[in-house]
């Protein structure tokens, strides 16, 4: 057992600590924590991760110019590769957020 | 949690102001935080008599807000009201001198929102039963009413054309999302005409439906109204984020779409077709991420910081998620 209290015990410490409060809120409070456990859980993941560093998965400048070519319909003709490339990233993305969202198709990580 | 010192002294302030020095206020409660306003229930105490009442004051302005302003939301409200519609009655309007921002007062209706008690709670099995006949009940009277009857809603954005009011605003929040623009181009492309513009509650799902054991008793939180086709608000009933651990059952995770279609149609005698449910369904999905952007774009920016704004931003991936794969055909 190593003495060393890496990023995710710091996390899993705090996300204790937030059970332990909520146990004795009002349901304010109570809500706000899950919430914050739900952020705290996102977090884990991602370093965790392989795919993602928590930083946004696509560069920001390809991002803009993909949606300025959709917008303008130059990609109309490119309609079902421009979705499975977007579906890409964003399974990506929601693997961090909340895995159990994707369908079984996308489900393994 | 209750609401700070000033905000309970402003709140009687304005009671007094409208029922008399004797009046005062007691049992102040902040219940939430929602995406456009802030809600406090409190008791008003005359005399022997006591009132549960609500008020609502909004915690989001803006330009290009996709709320209506509280003015407005109390004008309908008290029309859909007078109608007979299942609405908490309206009480009174703040003015600048209650400084309690803008917003409204409106009676206490008893029941429950919390989506996870509606959707799961053996307890609310009878009103289950009913929930998806009722909700077409609802919109078919809802749709019904004359849209000269709120003039004010006719200018609203969502109302000339609800896909360019989308547009419009998440192009000014500036944060490229290439799903919402898949999303935005498909709907420019394959919008069906609109024969006829109804009164839209804009925000009818789960979560906004005040519901006893017994079925649905008030539809809360006008915000969203506009005027547009009947079929945007049952696509959005119907929408995926409304779904609560059901994702099967696209009536606010309690029914499938098929009794509810059928019953607005015998209220209506207008027959609903699944692509325009389709439609506006994706429509949904697109203003549901574009609403996220929104929020986080808010925390970013310091104008309303908190935990649930800052998971906005994050959840917004998922909403895309559906998007995509309702694009692709796979979740219908």
């Amino acid at each position: 057992m190593t003495e060393f209290v890496d990023s995710l015990e710091l996390l899993r410490t705090v996300q204790e600590f937030l059970q332990r409060i909520a146990a004795t809120s009002d349901a304010k409070s109570r809500f706000e924590a899950q919430v914050a456990t739900y952020l705290l859980d996102m977090v884990m993941r991602e370093l965790r991760g392989h795919e993602s560093t928590g930083a946004d998965v696509d560069d920001a400048q390809d991002v803009a110019r993909l949606c300025a070519e959709i917008r303008s319909g130059s990609r109309d003709a490119l309609w079902n590769e421009t979705v499975e490339e977007v579906l890409t990233s964003t399974v990506l993305r929601v693997r961090i957020v909340r895995p159990d969202h994707l369908s079984a198709e996308h489900g393994d990580a | 949690m209750t609401a700070d010192q000033a905000t309970i002294e402003n709140l009687s302030n304005a009671l007094r102001r409208r029922f008399g020095q004797g009046a005062r206020v007691e049992n102040v409660r902040a219940p939430s935080v929602g995406a456009s306003s802030s809600t406090l229930i409190f008791e008003l105490v005359d005399g022997a008599s006591r009132r549960m009442l609500v008020s609502r004051t909004e915690t989001y302005t803006d330009r290009n807000s996709p709320f209506l302003s509280a003015s407005d939301q109390f004008a309908l409200v008290f029309e859909v009201f007078r109608s007979g519609f299942p609405v908490p009655e309206p009480v009174f309007q703040y003015d600048p001198d209650d400084e309690m921002g803008d917003g409204y007062v409106s009676v206490f209706v008893e029941g429950v929102t919390l989506p996870k008690t509606i959707v799961h709670s053996p307890a609310f099995a009878g009103a289950r039963s009913l929930f998806a006949v009722q909700c077409a009940e609802l919109l078919a009277t809802l749709h019904r009413l004359s849209p000269s009857n709120f003039p004010y809603l006719g200018e609203r954005s969502d109302s000339i054309d609800p896909i360019a009011a989308q547009r419009d605003r998440y192009m000014g929040y500036g944060v490229p999302r290439p799903a919402i623009d898949l999303g935005l181009r498909w709907l420019e492309k394959n919008h069906p005409p609109v024969s006829r513009k109804s009164l839209l509650h804009g925000d009818f799902r789960v979560g906004n439906l005040m519901v006893s054991e017994r079925g649905i008793i008030a539809v809360l939180d006008w915000e969203c109204s506009h005027l547009g086709s009947p079929s945007e608000d049952i696509g959005w009933l119907c929408n995926r984020a409304w779904r609560f651990g059901n994702p099967g059952m696209p009536v606010g995770g309690i029914d499938k779409a098929g009794p509810l279609l059928a019953a607005y149609e015998r209220f209506t005698g207008t027959h609903v077709d699944d692509d325009e449910i389709r439609y506006w369904t994706i429509f949904g999905l697109v203003r549901w991420a574009i609403l996220n952007v929104m929020q986080a774009k808010g925390h970013l920016e310091g104008n309303r910081r908190g935990l649930v704004y800052a998971a906005c931003g994050r959840n917004t991936s998922l909403i895309e998620y559906d998007i995509l794969m309702s694009l692709k055909g796979v979740y219908l």
